[in-house]
């Protein structure tokens, strides 16, 4: 019996000191969040605040976190666009509905709405990312709040320098694209002249993709793309940029499900989405030797839709190509050819940067590797997160 | 943030009889309350001993502990000497809207000791 008694005695000592170790973590946990430059809140599934630190409290809460706690997010901060139109929250691109899909982070201005009077109308910019987490069950969105402002500045000094760069290039390109196409149609040129009058038009025009190229990437660096995104199957997304191709381009093109019955509802911005697939069908084209034959295939991953982009071109053989044609201006040496005009040196990067600014990724590699020996082609993969209304999880929170 | 702990914060509250009044050791568990307290939310000589938590809903206890904690270890509160709308839970589990004034003061032992007054927002006792 003394014996039992001091058993029990020292298993509740220990689960004394246990909760004592785990009170002082938990303290040293808040010390460390509330020391922390950003602003961070845990939304709960009914979209109100189940945790907060100080920095969010101090924007948001009146200094106490403890008063945050329960309270709808959409009471204490109202997000804005970057052109400071309001973001509603059924907004496919609001922070929450976004979480849905994927992880992912972009630039807001945000208004507290707590807060006194005068201070309501003031909109503080912020990088917001979000990340679902699912804890006993449930399921929670964290939100991080981080001031770049000091780097954001720097980006906005150099999107105006490529903005005013861009304006400075346009008006004279116009005018050298105008006197080329005016001397061409004239009969009297040798046709050395008129190859090298075509050639200038050409190189013109590169310059011309280029100057537009740099303003969406410029756009998309310092987060001043305006998305729009929808849910549909991607499917429905392949077909509406079909339509609007001419009967030469769609001849090229061949697609291919996997499985008919599989779900391929994706969230995506349409005109960015055209953007990408017009710069796949470019390269196909100026990489493939006589007219290409492309196959895009859909394929459902457990937790995301694949698109292949396949070419029969001369494809890349070598790993560190592959990841080396998404850097800006990088031509692979393999690929140079006397007789080809440049890309410009942009459209596989503008397809990553669009496809992560809609939170998916890309990359590429052989059909060799892809499809199989003795196939040889091009294979870029984009990769959509599958809207979690897909996966069965709730569609709203 | 408050520093000033002043001497004699806990007995000043403990005098206002009309508003309900807790207090705790350092632990965070219950030492005493008032009759208001009692009449008010109900609770009886049980709650001794037991942790604060107990009076607050769910949803704050999570951060009462890390605060709590917290004070241990940086002895520096956002929370202390100003009213807060939060809630309290009374002993049937009912959930009454209440303004929390909270202050902490130094023992002669050199421990913590916490007071508050829950003055009652909503209900028959509201003030």
């Amino acid at each position: 019996m003394l014996a039992e008694d001091s058993f029990s005695g020292s298993a509740e000592a220990e689960s004394r000191a246990l909760i004592q170790q785990m009170s002082q973590s938990l303290g040293l946990l808040r010390v460390a969040f509330d020391s922390t430059g950003e602003a961070m809140l845990i939304v709960d599934e009914s979209s109100a605040v189940r945790w907060a630190n100080q920095q969010a409290a101090d924007l948001w809460g009146g200094g106490i976190t403890l008063q945050m706690v329960g309270r709808p997010l959409s009471a204490l901060l109202q997000f804005h666009h970057l052109d400071r139109s309001p973001l509603e929250d059924e907004e496919p691109s609001h922070p929450l509905q976004q979480a849905l899909s994927a992880e992912g982070r972009t630039s807001y201005l945000i208004q507290a709405l707590s807060a006194s009077a005068s201070e309501k109308t003031q909109l503080i910019k912020r990088s917001v990312s979000w990340r679902q987490i699912m804890q006993m069950d449930q399921s929670f969105v964290l939100l991080i709040f981080r001031d770049l402002e000091p780097l954001e500045k720097a980006l906005a000094r150099q999107r105006q320098f490529i903005n005013n760069l861009a304006h400075e290039l346009r008006t004279p390109l116009a005018i050298i694209t105008g006197n080329l196409h005016r001397m061409r149609r004239k009969k009297q040129f040798s046709g050395n002249i008129q190859q090298s009058l075509s050639d200038a038009t050409e190189e013109t025009q590169r310059i011309g993709a280029l100057v537009d190229n740099l303003l969406l990437l410029s756009e998309l660096d310092t987060d001043y793309r305006r998305w729009t995104l929808q849910i549909d199957s991607l499917m429905n997304f392949v077909d509406r940029w079909i339509v609007m191709l001419n009967p030469e381009s769609r001849g090229l093109l061949h697609i291919v499900t996997v499985n008919e019955s599989d779900d391929y509802r994706v969230q995506l911005d349409q005109d960015a989405f055209h953007l990408i697939l017009d710069n796949l069908l470019n390269n196909s084209r100026r990489f493939c030797r006589s007219q290409p034959s492309i196959e895009i295939r859909l394929v459902q991953t457990v937790s995301q839709i694949l698109l292949q982009f396949i070419d029969d071109g001369p494809g890349i053989n070598n790993d560190d190509h592959c990841v080396a044609v998404f850097e800006r201006f990088n031509r692979i040496e393999e690929h140079r050819n006397a007789d080809m005009t440049d890309g410009s040196g942009l459209g596989l990067p503008l397809v990553k940067s669009l496809m992560e600014g809609m939170g998916g990724s890309a990359s590429c590699s052989s059909a060799k590797e892809q499809i199989g020996e003795g196939r040889q082609g091009l294979v870029v993969t984009l990769y959509f997160p599958r809207h979690k209304s897909s996966l069965g999880m709730k569609s709203s929170i | 943030m408050s520093n000033s702990w002043t001497p004699g914060a806990v007995d000043a509250l403990r005098q206002q009889h009309n508003l309900p009044f807790v207090r705790t050791d350092a632990q965070g568990q219950v030492v005493e309350f008032n009759e208001r307290f009692r009449l008010i939310y109900g609770w009886d000589d049980r709650l001794v001993g037991q942790t604060i938590g107990m009076i607050l809903p769910a949803s704050f206890r999570e951060l009462h502990h890390a605060g709590f904690s917290r004070f241990k270890l940086t002895e520096t509160s956002k929370l202390v000497n100003h009213p807060l709308e939060l809630a309290t839970i009374c002993s049937d589990g009912a959930e009454i809207r209440s303004e929390h004034f909270i202050v902490a003061e130094r023992c002669d032992e050199g421990g913590w000791s916490f007071a508050a007054t829950l003055r009652p927002l909503e209900g028959p006792h509201a003030c």
